[in-house]
């Protein structure tokens, strides 16, 4: 515990020596970055422009939180230059500061949030907002959509809102949106985004919550974490359109079983810390949405549909003992059943996709296996749904393929009841 | 006359004097196992109602000793088998100590022996249970790892991860029970290696064709173009 004590009083006096003179701020813009040099130069002029044309009269700090970069990418966020004359009439009255510091802890996305929450805490802002560094399709209205709803509207926690292409964001669309909705009633399109605004009273929420930041949530469980303990903590909440969201494939490194082990294994260590506001929670309402919605055009994306197929028929086979550990059996006959189609009639029903996921969270709720081995079998079920989404909205439009997302979560929302009596 | 009356029944009074003398520790050794089979049945009761209480049997169910009692031919609960263990374990005890309240040299050797023995038998029995458990473990941590990476023989290289651990959790259980060390050594050098030089030969020779096909397999796959979606 003396330990754990002092490597956080360390972690904060190395973050706080980063402020060097900087007392207040009223807005903090922090940016995320590992080996982002392609893109975070693009970012950085985005905010800097976003920060003086809508906010000039406020004093703005951007904090690069960087995961240890081997491509100078803190460099260039410090050199980054943007001419503010090129473009407005008018200055901003206090030079925007730009502060770049390596975070501590847990190497991941959550802990770089955790040192940028922090210094926006010391500074005792009134509005924080984080944006991924690998984006390219950041304008400077990014900024002023996800910081006017927290300083003009008296909102807490503004979540992002894209157009996506109908392939992208496949475990946000199959899980964690649905889960979250079905569970807490709050339309929030895009829970694991990227990019969020918060009030300073948020921030200060977050920094109180010790003990999740040494979970998965200093990894990819960041975004769930944010969004649940927004909800779960009563804030204000809304979203904000911001176009198209375009960024830099992510690091091949990270393998998509690790992800999606933390991105769903924060998601049901958040169901079961919140049961008690979940359970009596029956309807679902729309979150107020800021911005103008357009339409714009996406690049197409390729995807390997027979490969997620295989993946999910070799699950099948090896895992189907596994799953009959915890899943009930008419239900790893039902899977069973999907398995041996073929292409043109693999199908995985909502509602089958729906008790799968539920029975998981029971699973995890009863302490039915270990919880790394739990999440990673549900891999290959993943893999299974995602292929039968991908053939189902092949020829549709993006905007099809949404109304087919809105049914999965109407059938997430059927299915609640059963979560609620079995946990 | 009187001395062949005496030559009689000197040995039959020698022989009433020692059953005398001997009765009472029979005595003493038929309330022993008495009392051994009451406390063994109490024990069973007891230890079968504590497990059940404690959901012993879901618990086991996860780790996969259930199955493994299934397999074993055991049509016992893990919380009834655990219940029938401490039910035995104590009747031996107690038979142990009947047999000590006999006061003979040899049943004394014998107990003593036992007795030495039993830490053996505990500490390599647990041996076994935990190796159990740590190979189950890793062998299903290998069998899901396998298949997330598309690997066609998940399920052989689980298994065979599974044989080399209880193999080598057999040898440390042998080595610990003292039985023929030596031997389980040699045994275990010649067994272990003997797997690693067939899987070597089967995979180098006899599975050339089979290996030449996974490679080219993973270079093409490498090749491939990857998916460009954004899962999150």
């Amino acid at each position: 515990m003396a330990v754990e004590s002092t490597v956080q009083d360390e972690h904060r006096e190395n973050a706080g020596q980063s402020l060097e003179g900087i007392d207040t701020a009223d807005i903090v813009v922090g940016i995320a970055s590992y080996n982002n040099a392609g893109t975070i130069t693009h970012v950085v002029r985005a905010v800097d422009a976003g920060l003086a044309k809508y906010f000039p009269r406020e004093r703005c700090v951007i904090i690069n939180s960087d995961g240890g970069s081997t491509d100078h990418t803190p460099e260039l966020v410090r050199n980054t230059d943007f001419d503010h004359r090129t473009i407005f009439l008018s200055h901003p009255i206090y030079p925007i500061h730009r502060i770049t510091t390596p975070y501590h802890g847990v190497p991941g996305k959550g802990s770089a949030f955790r040192t940028i929450f922090e210094l926006a805490g010391r500074l005792n802002v009134k509005a924080c907002c984080v944006v991924d560094a690998d984006l390219r399709s950041i304008t400077p209205e990014w900024i002023e959509l996800l910081l006017i709803p927290v300083l003009k509207e008296g909102y807490d926690f503004v979540a992002p809102y894209y157009s996506r292409h109908k392939y992208d964001g496949s475990i946000t669309n199959s899980i964690i949106y649905p889960v979250t909705r079905a569970l807490y009633g709050k339309k929030i399109r895009q829970p694991i985004g990227g990019e969020f605004g918060m009030s300073g009273r948020l921030i200060e929420h977050y920094i109180s919550l010790k003990e999740a930041w040494d979970t998965d949530v200093a990894r990819f469980g960041i975004d769930i974490w944010m969004t649940t303990e927004a909800i779960a903590g009563g804030f204000n909440l809304c979203q904000a359109y911001l176009g198209a969201k375009i960024h830099d494939p992510k690091d091949p490194g990270v393998h998509l079983t690790d992800m999606f082990v933390q991105v769903v294994g924060s998601l049901m260590k958040l169901t079961e810390r919140h049961y008690h506001v979940w359970k009596d929670v029956k309807d679902t309402e729309e979150v107020p949405t800021f911005g103008f919605k357009f339409y714009t055009g996406l690049e197409p994306i390729s995807v390997n549909i027979d490969r997620m197929i295989e993946l999910f028929r070799l699950g099948v086979e090896n895992l189907k003992d596994l799953w009959g550990m915890f899943l009930v059996e008419d239900l790893v006959g039902e899977i069973e059943r999907i398995a041996r189609s073929t292409k043109h009639t693999f199908r995985f029903p909502d509602e089958v996709w729906a008790r799968i996921v539920y029975e998981y969270i029971l699973a995890f709720h009863h302490k039915k296996l270990s919880l790394e081995h739990l999440l990673k079998s549900m891999v290959p079920l993943y893999h299974g749904r995602t292929a039968s989404f991908f053939l189902e909205v092949a020829s549709l439009s993006n905007d099809e393929a949404e109304t087919k997302v809105e049914k999965l979560c109407q059938e997430f929302e059927r299915q609640k009841k059963y979560l609620s009596e079995l946990w | 006359m009187e001395s062949f009356f005496e030559a009689i029944i000197g040995p039959l009074k020698a022989f009433f004097i020692n059953t005398a003398m001997f009765m009472p520790h029979l005595m003493v050794l038929v309330v022993i196992i008495f009392i051994g089979f009451v406390v063994a049945w109490l024990s069973r009761v007891v230890t079968v109602r504590v497990l059940s209480a404690i959901g012993f049997d879901t618990w086991s169910a996860k780790l996969g000793i259930a199955s493994l009692l299934q397999k074993g031919g055991v049509a016992m609960s893990p919380s009834q088998f655990s219940a029938q263990f401490v039910y035995w374990f104590i009747l031996i005890v107690f038979g142990l100590a009947a047999l000590s309240a006999l006061d003979i040299e040899i049943t004394d050797t014998i107990v003593s022996r036992t007795l030495e023995y039993i830490p053996r038998l505990i500490s390599a029995g647990l041996l076994l249970i935990i190796g159990w458990l740590v190979a189950s473990f890793v062998a299903r941590a290998v069998l899901i790892a396998c298949v997330n990476a598309g690997v066609v023989y998940a399920r052989f290289i689980s298994d065979g991860v599974k044989i080399l651990i209880l193999i080598l959790i057999f040898a440390m259980a042998f080595e610990e029970l003292h039985i023929a060390p030596g031997m389980v050594k040699i045994a275990f050098s010649i067994l272990f290696g003997g797997i690693v030089l067939a899987l070597a030969l089967a995979f180098g020779l006899g599975g050339r064709d089979v290996a030449r096909k996974i490679l080219e397999d993973r270079i093409q796959k490498e090749e491939k173009k990857e998916d460009q979606i954004d899962h999150l």
